[in-house]
Formats: C-alpha cells, structure tokens, sequence
C-alpha cells in the first residue's frame, strides 16, 4: 500500500507544473500540451475549459500516465499526494490508476467491455485495488450502483453492457471510477455522448459525489455552460496553453482574455434579445507543429498587435487567484453572461 | 438558357472537377507512400506490356521445335533453354504471359459485368429481388468456384475462350456480394435522398450519383481478383485441362516441365516463377491500391 | 433458436435440391454421354444396352427423381469408371486421405496463423509487424498452393533429395502437400487476426481498462483477445469445408489419391454419379460448418446470444 497523504489544507492534492507533451510524427511535431501548470485541492471541481485539438483532453491521459503512443511527456511534473507521478514504476502507477484516480469517459456506448457483464467489470477492479472477492464483492458492487441510481442493480449488473441504455451505462462506468475509493476524479466530457436531458442527471450525481466523498475532481468539456454550473475554479486552454485561469464566479464576472471572452460570446443566450447576433469566434484553432513565438491565438483576436504575433505573453496574476497569458487583458467589465445565466 | 444558368453550370463542374481530383490525387500520394505497391504496381504495367507487345519481344515464335535441342539449357541462342520440343523456353514464357494475363483479366472484367448489375439490384431495389439473389449466392457459394468451373471446363472443353467464360461466368458472386453491399450501405445516404426528392430519375441516381462513391471498392476488387484467376487458370492448364498445345500458358508449361524435372529444372522452374511474380506482384498493388482508396482499412 | 435452426436447415435443403438439378442439368446438355469417349466405339446395341442400365436412355426429370429415391436411401450409385465399387465405397477409400492431409493442415495453419496475426497486431508498427503482415502473409495468399508445391519438390525433392516427391503410403509423404496447403489459410488466418486484434486494440474500453489499472496480460487476454477472437470464428470456420474436401492442384501436384483428384478424373469422364456425389459432399459440408459457425458466433458473442434468446 503507498503511505497515506497527510495532506493538509493547503497542500494541493494534484500538482502539475509546467507539463509539456508531444507527439513525434514521420514528418513533424505536434505540440499538444505547452507549459500546462494546475492545482487541484481535494473538494475542488475544476473545469478544463477549450475546444477540440486545445490539449485539454491529452492533459487528462498525462495525468494518469496514458499518453498514447507517439506521444510523449517531455518536461514537467506532476505531483499527486505526495507523489511525482513521472517517477512511479509502473507498477505503482497501475495501482493509482483506478484504486487513487478514477476517470469517466466520454462515450459510454463504446467503454464497456462488450463481452463482460457488468458485474465483471466491478470483480476485477475490486479485487485488485481493493481486496475485495467473492459476496463481498457482488455486495459492494449493488451497493455502488444503488448509489448511482441504477434501478434493480442486483439483476442488471449480470447484463452484458449492450442492454443498458447510454445513461445507465455512463451511471455504471461513474459507479466503476467510484468503486475503489478514488482521491481524484477526471471526466473527460462525460456528457457529450448522451440526451440533454440524461446529461442534467449525470451532471447532478457528480457533484453528489464530490461533494459526498471529498475528492478532488477535474471536469474536461468544451462547453462553458457546463463549467458555470458544475466547477469551482476554471482553466481555459488554447492550443496546448493555459490562457485564463480563475475561480468560476470571477471569470464570468470579469473574463480578461480576449479568446475566453470570445467563448462566452458563443454560450447562446435565452434572455437575449432577438436582435443580438450569436458570436463566433472567427478561424480554426491551429494544429501545433512549431514552437512559434507568440501568442496563438493572435491570429484570431481583434485586439491583436505586433507584439502579439512575436512574443509569447507569460502567464500571469491579475488578481488573486486570477491569472491570464495576454498582453492585451480586456479590462472592462464584460456583463456578457452570469453563470446563473448560463445554467438556465 | 440564361447567364445565371450558365454560371451555376460553370461552377458547379469546376466543383465536381476539383473536389474528384484531389480524391484522386490523395489516394495517388498515399499510393507513392507504400514502396512496395509502387514497385510492384511497376511490375505488374511491365507483365502487361510484355503481353500485349509479345511479338515483337519474343526471339522466336512459342510453336518453334527444333527437337534437336529438346532440353537444351541456357545458351546464347536460347537464353532460357529449350522444352522437351525443343522450343524457346523465354518466348514461351513471354507469350505464355499474354494467354495467362489475357483469361485473368477477361475472367475477371466478365464476372464483374456480370455481378456488379446484378448486385446493384439486389442492393437497390431489395425485397424479393434480394431474397433471390441472396439464395443464388448461396447456391453459388456451396461448390467452391475452382470446382464448379473445373466441371464447366470438363464437360465442355477448354481453350482460351471457354476458359474466360466458365472463370467468368463462376467469379460473378463475389462481384455481386460487394456491389450488393455498396449499394445496400448507400441507399439511404442524405445525397441519395437528396436526388430522388428532385425527381432525378433512378437509373441516373444508380449511375451517375452512386456508382463514384461505389467505384473505388470495386477497383480494388477488381485488382485483387487478377492474381485469384492467374493462379486458376493457370491451375485448369496445369491439370492438363485449359490450354491446349501448341499455345503457351504458364500452367500448361509447368504440365509439360513436370515430368522433365530431374532432367532439367529449368523448364517446370521458369513458369513457376513467372506465375508467382505475376501473382505476387498483382496481390501487393491491389492491396497497395486498397490503403490508397481507403486510408481506414489499415 | 430451434425455429431459427429449422429454417436454417431448411433453406440448406432447398438450396441443396437447386444446386444438384442444375449440375444435373449441366451434365446432360452437354452433347454426347459418358460412354461415347471410351476406348472403341461400342456397337449399337451395346450402347444402347448399357444406357438403359445406367438408366441413361430415360428423359432427364426421371433420371434426377431416381437418383433423389436412391440418395435417400444412402445408394449414390455406380461409378462409371469403376463398375466394380460403388461410389460410397470409392469416397470411403479416398475421403481419409484428403482428411489427414486437411486435418494437419487446418490444426497447423490456424494454430501458426493465429499467432503470427497476434504478433503482428500487438507488435503494430514495428519491422516484426511489417515482415509478417506485408511479406509473409501477402505472399501466403498471393502465391498459389501449386506453385509452392513444386518450388518445394524442386528443392526438397530434386536437389536435396530429402522428401519424396509425391505419392501416398508413408508418413514423410504427408510434409511437403501439407505446408504447400497451409500456406494460404495460415496467411489468410494471420491477416485477419491481425485486422480484427488492431480494430480491438484502440477501443475506447480497453483504454478504460488500462485507466483501471488493470495489468497489461489481463488487458491482452480479456479485453483484446476474448472480443478480437469472436469475429473469426464467421470468417475462419467456412473455409474449414474448403480444407476438408483437398485441394484438386494440390493432390495433382502430389500425386495423392484423395477426393480433389477423383474430382478431376470423374469431371474429365463424365462420371454423372461421382460427381454428383463429391458435389453433394462439398455442398452439405459447406452448409453444416456455416450453420455451425453461426451457432458457435452466438453462443461466443453475448450481444448475438441475447438477441437471439430475445426475439
């Protein structure tokens, strides 16, 4: 068993500091993740905010030590309770992973191992983090999808996955990363797959659970809605960088960057009115081949200058707990859309 | 017809034009990728080059004897050496190339006259046109085709027409299943629906919208088929049932090499490469052309 | 699933039925009978006599009800050729052989094809992957089994002297037809394990399997294999018929006296009840390993089982 972390309340649970990944193609090199430093304190939810190709999901897999091939972490580190996970033999790290961090995926539908039941699934995450076999085993596992909400658990989890409906199987595959007692949860767009409707709910039980079992929690979505209603802090990514973090509120109550303030722009409003043109931020965020100098976004901003397009701006704190990567911070207040707002 | 008309027209094939070309033209950059494909695709033009211009390549002609030179190996006059007739075994094998790559590539360009019409059917119009030629391929499917056109061959007769016509007519399903599939698959695709909402008439939706998309499985098929019916055809010919003396094939030479092998390895040898080069090489480019057509197959 | 084996079974009959009254009819359009190619011209009367033994001189319909009568009394006639047996007796001498040779040859190419797909799907990307996948296994399916043959009798047979050449009676007779004949399965085995191993290996539930911790072996054996296996089982298991009935180049080229070669020499002599039979053979084979395999497919494949109970 790995000691256990003492932390204390200023001790973050995860710590990534500066982690750079890339992927080595025949040709050339993607640059997915780009200095990407983050805290995470345990009862902390923290939105992972950019849209696709902005690095934001290759940062999850780096956390749980996933790169896939030919990726590559190439500096940085990453400290969770106490240790560097960089350093872990992999033995340890495949301990960590599902018993210390739990991760819920994207797409339900095809996360199941289609030849195991339910049930297996549970068997053999239980027995290897936890311990746990035989009637213990089946007990816990009716226990934690009770605790999900799956109607009937005893009979459903001896079903094979294709007889559960898209919400009960991402219920399931949330009652799985739960099953060994994880310190930290990441859901990479966990509702992306699933029925609006269905959504709400699973949104719902993941708070239940943070809040319950006070774990540290990194929600990955490109849907800034969802991290009004759902997180504490926000980190929001473009190409690979960190460009605005922030507690939830102050973000949307004052968004310093330009490419953020773009994003809320795009978050459809239901009291606007009917004359207001919906926004979009103009251009394709760009595939990373070269470490270019310069802020990139600049190609899309409006308020870009020279400046922009040669000197990489740095991150840094414009207000407590409020960093931005901008030369040009948007300093009026932006009204664009309060997060109770957003929730509607 | 009016200006407006004019421009939609203009545009509308300089769209068509561009967006097939650079279809091709990615599938031709993918293709160069695969060195082995390139190599082989080379090859397999060269096969086709000598067939087709055998006559002017070959040093003699394949029905030549000269018996006192029966087994001779390789020498100045005759490169290869000679068969047990005494006849020019490189002319032999160059014109054999012609029989072999003649019957491979008719067998092969009948069954798909054959099958693709009746797979679009079957795949288009469904119901009762589909129930039986579903129970037709099965019925097909249950006597392997080598067996069923060695039956055809049998009772009827060889030669190199017979033979391109039983391959033929016995290569059809395969043809067939693949068309029924496209077809099937592409029925209900949103362009499709598209067209018949315009009142587009079904003969033009079947050829002129579907076919493209339908094509480039079909081309790989095709290629794919060539070197199955080589060896085939040239199978029948060594059993002694295809091709009939004096025309040269493969198959028939390796009938008339067998029994010399102790004497002279050369003459079953040399057809037996010339089969296996030609299958070979025919079997990498269509795989090369599969990848190319379609990146997700690997 | 008994009303779905019903039907099954049910189709197999009637497709049967079509398939044996069109070789039938094939046979008889063809102009002359089987007896007109023998050695000397028969007189007449001789002629006319032993058609009517054979029942040759009856209209076409009457001749297949006859056959059919005798079919399901398990009588499949007088061989033409060899008037002294009876057909079932001539497969019974001839079936073994070409079942030893597709028994060894079915138990070794599955077995070596399976592992060089696994190899080369878990290896994906590596020069490993590229030799097995491109050279071994392109060239298995490319290369005709014939063609192998004699490059194997040219080396092992002529030059070394190792390996008879052909023929049947010893146990060394059985090695050179045998890896001539599982060239091609293994190479087709091997592409398509390999094929549906990779399609397995980046699915998203086997990276969840990792997320879990679990451990390499068990990701490869229960995640990987256990689904990359089933589809298999509808590619692979018809082609086993295929195997069982031989090869008809490949006893040419060993000189063996199976199945495949009695094809060949009832084909070329008209022997309307021989090839009646083999075809018959072929044919129920072929249908029963293809209904099997489904069966099998369902019994593999949980989605397919409860579907099937379901409906």
């Amino acid at each position: 068993m790995t000691e256990e972390f003492s932390g204390t309340a200023n001790e973050p649970l995860l710590d990534v500091r500066d982690l750079h990944v890339s992927f080595a193609l025949e040709r050339s090199t993607v640059y997915a993740v780009q200095g990407l430093s983050l805290r995470l304190h345990a009862g902390e939810r923290l939105g992972v905010v950019g849209e696709s190709g902005s690095g934001k999901s290759i940062s999850a897999l780096s956390i749980m030590q996933m790169v896939p091939s030919p990726g590559r972490i190439t500096d940085g580190e990453i400290i969770f309770a106490g240790d560097n996970l960089r350093k872990l033999p992999a033995s340890r790290m495949r301990r960590i992973r599902g018993g210390q961090i739990g991760m819920i995926p994207q797409n339900p539908l095809t996360s199941l191992n289609p030849v195991l039941t339910i049930e297996d699934h549970f068997q053999e995450v239980l027995s290897l983090h936890v311990g746990l076999t035989g009637r213990e085993s089946t007990e816990r596992t009716v226990e934690l999808l009770r605790s999900v909400g799956i109607p009937d658990p005893a009979a459903r989890m001896r079903e094979y996955p294709h007889r559960l409906s898209g919400g009960q199987r991402q219920r399931a595959m949330i009652a799985l990363a739960m099953a060994c007692a994880p310190r930290l949860l990441i859901a990479d767009e966990p509702t992306t797959a699933l029925d609006v409707t269905i959504q709400a709910q699973i949104l719902e039980l993941f708070d239940d659970l943070v809040a319950n079992s006070n774990l540290g929690a990194i929600l990955i979505t490109h849907n800034l809605g969802i991290v009004a209603g759902h997180c504490d802090r926000v980190v929001v990514m473009y190409a690979g960088r960190v460009m605005e973090t922030a507690a939830v509120v102050d973000l949307f109550a004052q968004p310093a960057h330009p490419y953020t303030l773009g994003l809320l722009r795009c978050v459809p409003r239901l009291t606007a009115k009917r004359s207001r043109v919906f926004h979009a931020i103009p251009g394709l965020p760009p595939q990373v081949t070269q470490q270019a100098e310069g802020c990139p976004f600049a190609p899309r901003c409006e308020r870009a200058t020279d400046e922009c397009h040669t000197q990489t701006p740095p991150l840094e704190e414009i207000r407590i707990g409020h960093s931005i990567a901008c030369w040009h911070p948007v300093t009026e207040p932006a009204n664009v859309v309060e997060p109770a707002e957003a929730l509607r | 017809m009016s200006a407006l008309q004019a421009r939609i027209t203009a545009r509308r094939s300089k769209f068509t034009a561009k967006s097939s070309s650079s279809f091709w033209h990615a599938a031709w950059y993918r293709y160069k990728q695969n060195k082995l494909a390139l190599v082989s695709g080379v090859i397999a033009i060269l096969i086709l080059l000598v067939a087709i211009f055998a006559p002017l390549i070959a040093p003699y002609s394949y029905a030549t004897q000269d018996l006192s030179q029966s087994l001779a190996g390789p020498s100045l006059k005759h490169l290869l050496g000679t068969d047990q007739l005494g006849r020019d075994l490189l002319s032999r094998a160059i014109y054999g190339a012609r029989t072999s790559m003649a019957i491979a590539i008719g067998a092969t360009l009948l069954g798909a006259l054959i099958g693709i019409p009746i797979g679009i059917a079957a795949g288009w119009f469904g119901g009762i046109t589909d129930f039986i030629t579903l129970r037709a391929f099965e019925v097909f499917t249950m006597v392997p085709q080598i067996l069923m056109a060695l039956l055809l061959i049998a009772l009827f007769g060889g030669g190199v027409l017979k033979l391109i016509l039983f391959l033929g007519v016995t290569a059809w399903v395969g043809f067939g299943r693949l068309a029924r599939a496209q077809y099937l698959a592409l029925r209900d695709r949103d362009f499709v629906i598209a067209a018949k909402a315009m009142g587009v008439p079904t003969r033009r939706i079947v050829t002129v919208h579907v076919l493209p998309s339908a094509m480039g499985p079909m081309i790989v098929f095709f290629v794919q088929q060539i070197p199955a019916t080589i060896f085939t055809a040239a199978g029948f010919s060594f059993l002694g049932l295809g091709v009939q003396d004096p025309l040269a094939d493969w198959g028939k030479m390796i009938n008339d090499g067998e029994q010399y092998l102790s004497v002279s390895l050369m003459v079953a040898l040399l057809p037996i490469l010339c089969i296996a080069v030609a299958t070979l090489t025919f079997s990498f480019a269509g795989d090369g052309l599969r990848d190319a057509l379609d990146p997700t197959s690997r | 699933m008994i009303a779905y084996l019903a039907q099954r079974f049910l189709t197999l009959l009637v497709v049967m039925l079509v398939l044996t009254m069109i070789i039938f009819g094939l046979m008889h359009a063809v102009p002359g009978g089987p007896f007109d190619q023998t050695q000397q011209p028969l007189p007449g009367p001789a002629m006319a006599n032993i058609m009517h033994k054979y029942g040759l001189d009856e209209p076409i319909w009457r001749q297949y009800l006859n056959w059919l009568w005798a079919l399901l009394h398990g009588d499949l006639g007088i061989p033409f050729e060899q008037p002294t047996m009876s057909v079932t007796g001539l497969i019974a001498k001839a079936w073994p052989i070409t079942l030893i040779v597709g028994g060894i040859t079915i138990a070794i190419s599955y077995i070596g094809g399976l592992a060089m797909g696994l190899i080369a799907a878990l290896k994906h990307n590596t020069w490993l992957d590229w030799l097995l996948t491109s050279a071994v296994s392109t060239a298995g399916v490319a290369l005709p089994n014939y063609v192998v043959g004699f490059l194997l009798i040219s080396v092992f047979s002529v030059k070394l002297g190792w390996l008879p050449a052909g023929g049947w009676g010893q146990p060394q007779d059985l090695i050179l037809p045998v890896i001539a004949f599982s060239l091609y399965p293994m190479a087709l085995m091997a592409r398509f394990t390999r094929a549906s191993t990779l399609e397995v290996t980046y699915a998203d539930y086997v990276r969840m399997g990792r997320a879990r911790g679990l451990s390499e072996r068990r990701i490869t054996l229960r995640y990987i294999l256990r689904t990359a296996l089933i589809p298999l089982i509808t590619i692979m298991g018809p082609n086993i018929p295929n195997i069982l009935t031989g090869s008809i180049f490949i006893e040419a080229t060993f000189a063996l006296p199976g199945l495949g070669s009695y094809f060949t020499t009832a084909s070329l002599h008209r022997d309307y009840p021989l090839i009646l039979a083999l075809v018959l053979i072929v044919a129920v084979l072929w249908g029963t390993c293809y209904i099997l395999s489904d069966i099998a497919y369902t019994l593999v494949d949980p989605r397919v089982r409860l579907e099937g109970l379901s409906r």
